[in-house]
């Protein structure tokens, strides 16, 4: 066949001949407006509004998660800090009522006169006769040192105990001289007994004094210096509280002649040791007070001393805890009342 | 019932109870639409949550152009995407378009009595590449241009996609294709 006639063949039975496309191929074109794959269609028909339902917990999550997070985080931290305000409530109250039964204790055992804690401006009157010898009170620590043996000695023995008073007047005059850094080592002594015994043996009364004036000369200042410290007069005279004739009920006390006191309400407080029985209690102390208001600076001791418990709680040292009587007898003699109460520590 | 309207000013003061309805009415719709994309039902509920978790954030900023429903599903979809990279990482083969398959279509007839779920299962048996680009195509509405750019591929690449999942979906719903001829379909490694 002459190439011609090939040409001609070829022309003949292809031109005009159409091959049909696959049926896809319009789709895979996927022009704007075409018509949508019945497939599509299928599907978008069958899943437009199918819903699934979420679990319950999802709900929980979003808002737990996403939509409030943060009052749940409020909520721990206010927790938080309401525990620590509870466990610090809870310290400062066991802080006082240690630093009340320690108070109690001094008083019932050691403390032969007691400036009650309602009348601490007593006191002060109190070294106003003292600062006159001042020269002698300055070797006179003994007043607050001498608290915590007789602490001790009046739960052993009664002998003891009026040894101890024995002690405690002359200290009682010489306290009254001297400053308040004297109350201050007073206050120390019931928490180290074992200093006291040292201090109280060193230091020989060298006056006699009203008891109750030493005694509450004392308890103020005591807590703050070491039993062993020595006392320095006191800046402020305290005007003399008590005198014999205020107390003839006492009979514990030796109380030396004082100049007559000047404050008109005297108020006595007698601590014992142990139940109200007044003849089993070895220890009986007669503590002067006077009616007037507490000063700050008292305060400031007292709050000192609470802080200083709670610190004697944190590091353990419940030793002295122990030493408490459990009860603590309390006499007062208002004019001529006579008030008792029992307080059990 | 309140409208949409109103349920959006609702949760836009931070009314909770706004908020829980809002949930309850496009919940059950978006969780399918997660479904779609993420095999894994954890999987889905979790861009379910991050996607309600951005409804609501960006609820300020809705405009009100075109339905709500439809802004709620275009962030669920851009969830499920996000969520399916972090899952399921995409990893093209573009060789593998190259390769013949069987795309002989046959019309479909049974498959409109198909339930729901069947069609989900069709769906998630699908390759993962095949899925997404068919879910955004023919059940979201995107074109390819959209696809390519929210995938980081070609609009050749989305198209190419699209016919073979089609080919596989409708070789399935004719009782042609079974699961296990997926391993058929070398187009996608997950």
């Amino acid at each position: 066949m002459l190439p011609d006639n090939i040409d001609d063949l070829f022309r003949q039975k292809l031109d005009g001949h159409t091959t049909p496309p696959a049926p896809d191929l319009w789709a895979r074109l996927s022009l704007p407006g075409a018509e949508s794959d019945p497939v599509d269609t299928t599907f978008q028909d069958g899943l437009r509004s199918h819903a699934t339902p979420p679990r319950r917990e999802l709900w929980e999550r979003l808002e737990d998660e996403h939509l409030r997070p943060q009052p749940r985080r409020r909520r721990v931290v206010a927790w938080w800090q309401y525990s620590a305000a509870a466990v610090l409530l809870l310290l400062l109250a066991g802080g006082a009522l240690w630093s009340g039964s320690w108070r109690q204790a001094a008083n019932s055992g050691a403390v032969a006169s007691h400036t009650g804690s309602a009348a601490p401006a007593t006191r002060q009157p109190a070294a106003v006769p003292a600062a006159s010898g001042a020269a002698d009170a300055a070797n006179q620590p003994q007043s607050p040192v001498v608290a915590p043996s007789l602490d001790l000695a009046t739960s052993t023995a009664p002998a003891a105990v009026e040894k101890n008073q024995k002690i405690l007047f002359p200290q009682a005059t010489t306290t009254s001289a001297s400053t308040s850094s004297t109350p201050i080592a007073s206050t120390a002594r019931p928490r180290r007994p074992a200093t006291a015994p040292q201090a109280s043996t060193s230091h020989q009364p060298q006056r006699s004094q009203p008891d109750a004036v030493a005694s509450n000369l004392a308890k103020q200042g005591g807590r703050k210096t070491p039993a062993g410290q020595s006392i320095t007069p006191s800046p402020q005279p305290t005007a003399p509280v008590v005198t014999p004739s205020n107390r003839p009920d006492a009979p514990i006390l030796a109380l030396a002649p004082v100049a007559p006191a000047a404050t008109p309400e005297i108020i006595e407080v007698e601590v014992r040791r142990g139940a109200a029985r007044p003849e089993v209690a070895p220890a009986t102390v007669v503590a002067v007070a006077d009616a007037t208001p507490v000063p700050a600076r008292r305060r400031g001791l007292r709050l000192g001393g609470l802080l200083r418990q709670a610190d004697h709680l944190v590091h353990g040292e419940l030793a002295e805890a122990t030493g408490l009587p459990e009860t603590v007898t309390l006499q007062a003699r208002l004019g001529g009342r006579l008030v008792s109460k029992t307080i059990q520590l | 019932m309140t409208s949409d309207a109103d349920l959006i000013a609702a949760c836009l003061r931070g009314d909770p109870r706004a908020q829980r309805q809002l949930y309850n009415q496009f919940a059950g719709l978006m969780l399918t639409v997660c479904r779609r994309y993420l095999r894994r039902q954890e999987d889905a509920e979790e861009a379910l949550l991050l996607g309600f978790a951005k409804v609501f954030r960006a609820l300020p900023n809705y405009r009100r152009e075109g339905s709500f429903e439809g802004w709620v599903r275009r962030i669920m979809v851009n969830e499920a995407l996000m969520e399916l990279r972090r899952r399921e990482p995409l990893h093209l083969s573009f060789e593998d378009f190259a390769q013949p398959e069987n795309l002989a279509s046959t019309p479909a007839t049974a498959q409109t009595q198909l339930q729901a779920e069947e069609l989900m299962a069709l769906l998630q048996e699908l390759p993962v590449g095949y899925r997404t680009v068919f879910n955004l195509y023919a059940l979201e509405g995107y074109s390819h241009a959209e696809i390519a750019e929210a995938l980081g591929i070609s609009e050749g690449t989305s198209k190419s996609q699209l016919s073979k999942a089609r080919a596989l979906l409708q070789r399935r719903l004719n009782g042609g294709g079974r699961p296990t001829e997926r391993a058929a379909v070398p187009m996608y490694n997950f």
